[in-house]
Parts: structure tokens; sequence; C-alpha cells
């Protein structure tokens, strides 16, 4: 069997999700490796180090910003050369926009986002989420034609590179048409604060802020201590929040170390989302509040005056 | 430590019902009112479940009323700033597949018309601009309800509960009930984990706990739990919070937004009950464990008219045990065997929708010197002058489930 991993890689380094491709069990499959963009020919190293027998460059200024049409052309153009039986890619922003190309063009069988994939002589098995990870499809493949599957990320451990391994390499030329898309620019996001599922300290604000503008003292909180910024079902439902900020049943599930809960009363859909905080603090004006019950902190008072002056607590004791 | 105080009516359950009941009371004067709720929180077990759908057309006149009651209460108290029950008055379409159905839903309308309540049979093609996602050919009529639509069952019960504790209401959680105390055939007081309270009436609001309680006065009702299930999907195409609430009776589902995704649920043929007695009084409820085939199942029933349901992820399954009784009809008012024992139950999953109405009914049927015919044919006497199989009652109320939606239902 032969397996082409398709490598990512940023700043002149492979990325992890790359690497570890080269730790799923791929049992006696002969590993080959591609890697595409302007000057990638260091990149050879690592990937031998990792396992790869055998590392494709393909070196082009086109190919430097990595649009998926033009990796879909080069990629589409070499896959058949080599005629592996198997594709793998991480499922990434790049290997989500790749895959589906290159199944379309080659004729390929499709298995995206798997979270386990083995290789046992002949035979490849991969299983995938549905339903949001409710259940998971076990994926068999009915034909010898190619098969083409993307991984989620840390589903494989990556493995210790082998100094003392290294790959053959082989330049390989491709003739890539006039491009319909071109980059022009990455201009990063300008959102500073940290996502509600990886923040060690969230601000979570509810429905009783009345309005998108009132949100703006929960967002000071929230920067003055490096906190991302939550909201309740109700206040998303009343358009003050997107609903990435939504925390609950029917949200995101959060465990940070502090949880400050601001004019929230606790229904049980957002305990599900929060309870398991560490530390749980809540300002509510209504002392019967259910979310006093699980705060381990209460204020009972109006957000509008506690929360500015937590703010600025926070600012004075940053400041000195 | 603060004694909880005695009380002329005691409500027991903090669920939607209770604290409905209570907010009726104190609507029509009664303010010694406590109520007593076994949880650290209101609204924690089955209104906390529930989808909050509230429908106005109904077979029967009497019920068409008891929701236009409610719903005029969602309006008012959503009209007030300080606690919303979050009431989304977006409407409602009603499906029919089939010709039986469409006669059913003329024989609906017309029970509307009488009630006065606004109803329209709509085309295809204006159900379509309700509802863009949808396919609906295969529709043989669609019935229109613009005053219908959903809240969020939380909040609802939060807000009665501000309302009533603003009149003056007492509400205590935490507060387990543990005997009903009576003399010369009239309640007196009861017991609680935190002593004796004594009063004049108590009102049995206790849910999947109602049969406990009744069994406490030596009241023996037909209170089954029947679990039931809906599913929120991830966001969705087209799925926005303003879309009309639908039912779609032959497949025996409901459904409408949820935020930017899809709520889907509906009535299985097969359904899972309990008896009252599997379970103690202080307990919750078991654990309800996610049914797949019943989401499955659902999926299947919506695919003529939504085939791309079977694509969505599934967010999150919200599932409880609301209670049916055998005839499928609400349990209100006082024994004649026990003076100042009230029921309030038996919602047969009409709790949330029905909370104002079914208060209004409760308070008629302990304050009025004549109350209607429909509020006495409800009283839990109709189950105490015969006795009753227990078996084959749980297979009647498990049926109520089973044909929520079945003609002539």
């Amino acid at each position: 069997m032969k397996i082409l991993i398709i490598a990512e890689h940023k700043n002149g380094q492979l990325s992890e999700a790359t690497q570890e491709l080269f730790g799923l069990p791929l049992g006696q499959a002969e590993v080959h490796a591609v890697v595409t963009g302007e000057g990638v020919e260091p990149l050879a190293g690592p990937l031998g180090q990792l396992g790869a027998a055998k590392v494709h460059l393909i070196d082009s200024p086109t190919l430097a910003s990595g649009t998926g049409e033009s990796l879909g052309q080069a990629l589409g153009q070499f896959i058949p050369q080599l005629a592996p039986d198997v594709v793998l890619a991480a499922h990434t922003p790049q290997g989500k926009d790749l895959a589906p190309r290159l199944a379309a063009a080659l004729d390929a069988a499709l298995a995206t986002d798997c979270v386990q994939v083995s290789c046992d002589g002949d035979q490849v098995t991969a299983r995938r989420p549905v339903y949001a990870g409710k259940a998971t499809a076990e994926v068999e493949f009915t034909n010898d034609s190619l098969k083409v599957i993307t991984v989620r990320p840390r589903t494989a451990k990556s493995p210790e590179p082998d100094a003392t391994r290294s790959a053959e390499v082989a330049p390989v030329a491709v003739e890539l048409p006039e491009q319909k898309t071109t980059l022009k620019e990455l201009i990063a996001s300008d959102n500073a604060r940290p996502d509600v599922t990886e923040a060690s300290i969230v601000v979570t604000g509810g429905r009783s802020l009345g309005s998108a503008e009132n949100f703006s003292i929960i967002e000071a909180f929230a920067d003055s201590i490096g906190a991302a910024v939550g909201s309740s079902r109700a206040a998303v439902d009343a358009g003050y929040r997107p609903y990435r900020d939504q925390v609950g049943q029917t949200g995101k599930v959060v465990s940070p170390q502090v949880y400050i809960a601001c004019g929230v009363s606790g229904a049980i859909q957002h305990l599900a989302g929060m309870r398991t905080s560490k530390h749980i603090v809540a300002i509510n004006t209504d002392p019967d509040a259910p979310i006093f019950q699980l705060a381990d902190y209460g204020i009972v008072g109006d957000l509008f005056e506690v929360v500015p002056q937590l703010t600025e607590a926070a600012k004075n004791r940053n400041g000195s | 430590m603060d004694t909880i105080g005695d009380a002329e009516i005691v409500v027991i359950g903090g669920g939607g019902i209770g604290c409905g009941v209570l907010h009726s009371l104190c609507q029509a004067g009664k303010t010694d009112v406590l109520l007593l709720e076994k949880n650290e929180a209101l609204a924690s077990e089955t209104t906390s479940q529930a989808a909050g759908l509230v429908g106005q057309v109904r077979t029967s006149i009497e019920r068409v009323e008891l929701a236009m009651w409610s719903v005029k209460t969602f309006s008012e108290m959503e009209a007030e700033p300080e606690a919303k029950p979050g009431w989304r008055q977006v409407g409602s379409l009603r499906v029919a597949l089939t010709d039986e159905r469409v006669a059913e839903f003329e024989q609906m309308k017309s029970v509307a018309d009488k009630a006065g309540l606004e109803t329209a049979f709509i085309s295809n093609d204006e159900a379509r601009a309700k509802w863009p996602m949808f396919d609906f050919s295969p529709a043989k009529s669609v019935l229109w309800c613009p005053s219908d639509g959903y809240l969020q069952p939380n909040d609802l019960a939060m807000a009665y509960a501000h309302r009533a504790r603003k009149k003056g209401a007492r509400l205590a959680t935490g507060v387990p009930v543990e005997g009903i105390r009576t003399e010369n055939g009239r309640v007196t007081g009861i017991d609680t984990s935190q002593g004796v309270i004594a009063c004049d009436t108590v009102i049995n609001a206790a849910g999947a706990h109602a049969w406990h309680i009744a069994k406490m006065a030596g009241l023996h009702l037909p209170i089954f739990p029947v679990r039931h299930e809906y599913f929120v999907s991830v966001d969705a195409y087209g799925m926005q919070p303003e879309l009309p609430v639908m039912r779609v009776p032959d497949a025996s589902l409901y459904l409408r937004a949820e935020i930017n995704g899809l709520l889907l649920g509906g009535w299985e043929p097969e359904s899972l009950s309990l008896k009252p007695d599997d379970f103690e009084n202080g307990q919750t409820p078991p654990r309800v464990e996610e049914d797949w085939d019943v989401m499955g199942w659902f999926i299947e029933q919506i695919a003529p008219l939504y085939g791309k349901a079977a694509d969505l992820g599934v967010r999150t399954i919200f599932k409880g045990w609301p209670t049916f009784v055998p005839d499928g009809k609400f349990i209100i008012g006082e024994s004649r065997k026990l003076k100042g024992f009230v029921m309030a139950g038996g919602c047969n999953a009409h709790g949330v929708s029905g909370s104002a109405g079914i208060g209004r009914h409760v308070v008629e049927s302990m304050l009025e010197s004549s109350p209607s015919d429909y509020v006495r044919s409800l009283s839990p006497d109709r189950f105490l002058d015969s006795k009753w199989d227990a078996a084959e009652a749980q297979t009647r109320a498990k049926r109520i489930y089973e044909t929520y939606y079945a003609l002539g239902h």
C-alpha cells in the first residue's frame, strides 16, 4: 500500500497537524509526502525523520500563497503520476478546502474529518463523527479506487523525529494555468479576546444588559482581566451577541478557572454549560436568582453599578 | 435559622404549573401564599426541558379559551421590563398531509372562529414564504394562527415567581414536603424538612411527583410520567428566531427555530413510561438516556418536507418526564374526599403553554361559587369515585402520548 501525506507548513515549519499524520497506525505502508510552495526543500529533512520514505517537492511561486485553486491543480497533476492508494491531509482550513477538490478531480473516495484511520494490509478503515459528535460513523472503502482522507487535528500523537532517517527527495514539475483567484493580503483578526472555550476567565452577560451596546461594560471588564466574553442564551436570542459566545446546553460548554456571571439568572440550560467552572462569581439584582445557588461568590446588586467598579479596580491593580 | 412560617395556601412544586398557579392566586387577590420546591432552584425538572410551544388551535372551545388566556397573560408579562418569559409571538403553521386531517383542520377552524381566535387557511406558496427551506408540495392544507408562538419555559417560571413575589407571595426552595396533615376530613398543614407549616389549602402542582403528594393525602390518582424528547440542531441555513412554530400532525411532529438551529420533536409510536412508584418522593425521576432511534424517527418523519434534516448535526437533546393521565385531561380542583386539597396537574405535556390558563382554572375551582362545567369535569374525583386498574390506566396514559396528534384526539 502506498500512502501520500500532504504536508502543510508555515514560516518554514511543518504544521503540528501534519506531523501528527505520521503517528497514525499505517502498518507496513510505503509513506510518501508532498510539499508545495516556494523554496520548500528544507522541509524534506524533517519529513524524512518523521517517517516519509520519499518526499516530493512541488516548488513554484504560484503555490506560495497556498490558494485552494493552485494546490488543487498542482496535486491533481502530481497524484496520478505517483498513483498512491491513499491521500492523507489534516482536517485544517487548507485540508478541508483541498480534499473535496482532489476527490472530485480524481474520481476518488472521500472521508473527511476522521478521528481514527488505520491501515491493515490492503484494508483502510476510518471513523468520523456525525451529528456533532453524538455518534460515530465507521467508513469502509468498497473498491480499490483512490481514497482521500482528512484527519482531525490531535487524532494521533506526532512521532519523535528519528535523526538517523532520511527520505529520498524528488522534485516534481507541474504546469499551472493562469489563476482565477489570488491571495492579496492576510489580515489578522482584531479580536484580541480569547475564545470562551479556551479562556481561563470568562465574563458572561445576560439579557438584563438590555442592548448590544451595553455589552461594552462587560467587554471593558473582560479586557481588564484578560477574560473572554460569554453570553446567555437569552442575550443571544435578543440579538445582543453572536451565537459563538453563547454558553449553555445549546451553546458552548466551558470550564474556566473563574466564571463571572453578570445579570444571568442561571437557567438550568445555562448552568449545564458552566457548572464545572472552578470558581463561580455571580452578580445579580435578584437575591433569589438560581445562579447564586451555584456561585462561590455572589454580589446582589445592579451590574451597571458593580461591573464598572470591578473594571476600575482591575485597572488600578494592573497599573500598580 | 429563619422559619418558613404558615400560610393560607401552600403550593407544592416550583415548575411552570406551580409558579403559574401562584401567580394566578396573587392576581385573584390571594397573597398569603407560599410555594415550596424540593430542588435548590425553581423549574429544574420537567419545565426546564420543555420546548415552550404555545398553540391555541384546539378541537374544543374550552381548550382554545384556556390557551388564549395563557397567550394574553404571556403578552402582558413580556411587556414588563423586569422579568420576561421570552415570549415570541411568531405565529404558527399547521400542515395537513391527508384529507382526513384537512377535515379536522376545518373543524378546528370553526372552533377557533367561535372562540374569537384569528386563524386562516393559507396557500402552499404563502407557507413557503414563511418557511422558505421547506417543501410544502405534499401539504393538502395549511392553517395559520398569527397569535401563536413560543417562549422560554424557565424564564416563564421565573417571571411568574417574580410577579407573585412582588405581590407578597413567598417562595422557598430546597424544601421537600414529607407529609400532609389532616383533621376531620380537611387539610390543616404539611410536614416539611424544615418543620410543620399550618395552612388551610394545599395545591398539588408537583408534576412527576404529584402522585406521591396525592398519596400522602390518601388519594390515589393515575398520573404517569411518559418520556418526551426533542433535539436542537447546529446552525442551519435559513433558521432564525422569527420563524413561525410548525406542527405536522400527520407526521406526529412539531418544530421551530431555536436561535439559528432547528428544534424538532414529536410523539413516537412506542413510548416509554414509568409507574409513579418507580421512584421515591424525594428523588428526581430516573435520568432519561438519549434515544437515537427516536431522533432518527423524527428525521424520517420530516424528510418529505425537509430532507436536509438528515444532514444536520445535533447540538443537544432535551428530555424529561411530563405526566399523562388515562383520559388525557388535566386534573384540576379540590377533591370532595379531602377539603383543602387541590390538584393542579396531569398536564399531558401542555403544562408550560397551559400554565396561565390552568392557574386561572385552579383559582376558579377554589374561589368561584359555581365553576364552569368544564372546570368541574377536570376534578380529581373522576378517578377517586371508582376503582381503576393500574396497568390499564398506564396503557391508556401512554396511548394519550402516542396519539398526541391523532385524529379525533
